[in-house]
């Protein structure tokens, strides 16, 4: 495969679960707490609303699951090279950014520039990630990382900066899963390639 | 090498969206300011299914690898009006699923190698 130094199955499984964690996290805070609303609420409302329940699911998920991300994309880093390397740092320092998020809180200092620096990393991240994958022949990948900057953009600028930001959160959960399940499954069809090509010869 | 079936496939698929989407630009507009938003959203994605049926014609001047990109932007779009204006909720669910199809079509490595040995110089 490549650009691919060792297999990472095992970290992308990690980013997979990430992703779910999350997804779940935001799902039962956001279900708890009836003054939230997508796309009229920042999803930081969620850490420092009145219900306790969606504050703690929320402040908890964001630092578990950024931990998982800084795994997640500390494996990538170490099993490929190039543009694909700079995506898992860029991930590293996005799920840093994602503990942080849900220590230092809305209202706090430094709290929206740390959001800001989370979406900037994230989004390099997936760029680097879709044009790496874009060069390999890895088409569906690169489709998933030009629908979440996308979708994310143009809800932005076309609906909202709350809408925006939530569109931005989904985008990259869903690109997470695609790219936790091409680590999962990179050997797996590098070895049934090899295979055929030895059937053939 | 003969053009590969699912391309027909990919650009009737095209078609298909960019003909609803031009339907949806219809109804969209009711004459007052505030739906120039939703016409806009549905002639970006009809504007897409377009351009993406186009990258699966004969001769089509456009490198196999960015149909599935141009798909995949025609997907977000879609997500984007859906969320925008749930006016048709179906028809935006139906356009997505179409969307879908065409990136699938599109990351086919058949298609891609077709695509890039057929592009005109």
């Amino acid at each position: 495969m490549n650009g691919e130094k060792r297999s990472a199955a095992g970290f992308g499984a990690i980013g997979v679960a990430a992703a779910f964690i999350f997804s779940i996290a935001w799902v039962v805070s956001a279900t708890a707490d009836p003054s939230w609303v997508l796309g009229s609420s920042y999803v930081s409302d969620l850490g420092v609303s009145d219900v306790s329940l969606t504050k703690d699911i929320f402040n908890y998920g964001c630092i578990l699951t950024g931990a998982l991300i800084m795994i997640y994309g500390a494996g990538k880093a170490y099993a490929y090279k190039n543009a694909e390397c700079a995506s898992g740092i860029l991930l590293v320092f996005a799920g840093f950014m994602l503990i942080l998020i849900g220590l230092i809180h809305e209202g706090e200092p430094y709290h929206r520039a740390i959001s800001i620096l989370f979406f900037i990393f994230i989004a390099f991240a997936i760029i680097s990630a879709g044009y790496s994958d874009g060069k390999a022949g890895r088409m569906l990948n690169a489709a998933a990382a030009a629908f979440a900057v996308s979708a994310a953009l143009m809800a932005l600028f076309g609906i909202s900066v709350q809408m925006g930001e939530s569109i931005a959160v989904i985008g990259a959960l869903a690109w997470i899963v695609c790219d936790g399940m091409k680590l999962i499954l990179s050997r797996k069809i590098e070895a049934s390639n090899k295979k055929t090509r030895k059937v053939e010869a | 090498m003969s053009r590969p079936k699912i391309m027909k496939a990919g650009l009737a698929i095209g078609l298909l969206g960019g003909i609803i989407s031009m339907i949806l630009v219809g109804y969209a507009w009711d004459g007052s300011f505030q739906s120039i938003t939703n016409v806009g959203f549905s002639l970006l994605v009809m504007a897409l299914f377009f351009a993406t049926a186009g990258g699966f014609s004969e001769g089509a001047n456009m490198s196999g690898k960015s149909v599935a990109i141009i798909a995949a932007v025609c997907v977000a779009a879609v997500l984007i009006a859906t969320v925008y204006n749930t006016q048709f909720l179906w028809v935006h669910i139906i356009l997505m699923a179409l969307g879908v199809a065409e990136i699938m079509i599109a990351s086919s490595s058949e298609v891609i190698y077709y695509t890039d040995a057929n592009r005109p110089a």
